[in-house]
């Protein structure tokens, strides 16, 4: 069975749905074992669902939008960067 | 093909600007936070979202082949700002942060206790929003990019132009920091609501 630091390191990846198949097996094979890391695991689930949650993007500016609508006025052909 | 690239020529120029809008502007929001965090001022996020979009419009005519819009604009806002804004004003910053440091780690069960006593709606969000605020730069954009924005790794990594470990290494720092520092806002917030409850029962 892997050890526990090892797998407490690939806990956001694997949170992230970024590991690959094998290493994701062997993560949650290590998590149905051991109560301690599933523990951790739960809790660092709930911990980001909470972030995701409360951190959305603010309005921009209604200024900024302004600003964008300017470019489609632009001939932008002519104008070389 | 062939026929597509035909439509493509014969195409109006104003039904060419509504696809171009209707494709780039609901990212517009994602793309002035963005830009905040970049430059680190809103005089600055404006003129850099305007370029960036200017500079999307000049690349969508000449390609058809962007398969994800949304990675495509934030990479070129990021190439903008390094190439415009970055020597003028930030390069300090940039580099300092580059040092890592051994953060101990914060168990996301203590940032659940204290949160469980915070439950109101909108003070949540601030608190968020202040914790993001007082992240180092990296970190703070490697958070937003992958949980505002929810890009995938090697997004993240094409974005910020750094190697696949540098994105896990910020993400976790940054994730672990915010770990704690709300941990700190809400037992801070609950032993004031506790010191106001003694105070009454005296009083």
């Amino acid at each position: 069975m892997d050890d526990c630091s090892a797998i407490r390191k690939v806990m956001h990846p694997h949170l992230d749905g970024e590991l690959d198949a094998k290493d994701s097996m062997r993560t949650q094979t290590h998590l149905t074992a051991c109560p301690s890391c599933r523990e951790i695991f739960l809790a660092e689930k709930e911990f980001l669902d909470l972030l995701r949650k409360h951190l959305t993007p603010s309005p921009a500016p209604p200024s900024v939008r302004v600003r964008v609508a300017s470019v489609r006025s632009r001939d932008v052909r002519s104008d070389h960067p | 093909m062939e026929s597509g690239a035909l439509l493509t020529l014969v195409r109006p120029e104003e039904a060419r600007k509504a696809e171009f809008e209707e494709i780039t502007l609901k990212y517009l929001d994602s793309l002035y936070g963005f830009s905040l965090v970049l430059t680190g001022n809103s005089d600055d996020a404006h003129d850099l979202v305007q370029d960036a979009y200017l500079r999307a419009y000049r690349f969508y005519h000449r390609y058809e082949q962007i398969t994800n819009y949304k990675a495509w604009l934030f990479t070129i806002t990021k190439n903008l700002f390094i190439n415009r804004y970055h020597q003028r004003a930030r390069e300090v910053s940039l580099t300092e942060l580059e040092v890592v440091e051994d953060d101990p780690y914060e168990s996301p069960k203590d940032v659940l206790v204290a949160a469980s006593g915070r439950h109101e709606k909108g003070v949540f969000r601030q608190d968020f929003q202040r914790a993001m605020d007082a992240l180092p730069e990296k970190l703070r954009l490697a958070v937003l990019l992958k949980d505002v924005e929810g890009f995938d790794y090697k997004e993240i990594a094409e974005i910020m132009s750094c190697p696949l470990g540098t994105v896990m290494s910020r993400l976790s720092r940054g994730r672990n920091l915010l770990k704690k520092l709300l941990k700190d806002y809400w037992a801070g917030a609950s032993r004031q609501t506790r010191l106001h409850h003694a105070e009454h029962a005296v009083a």
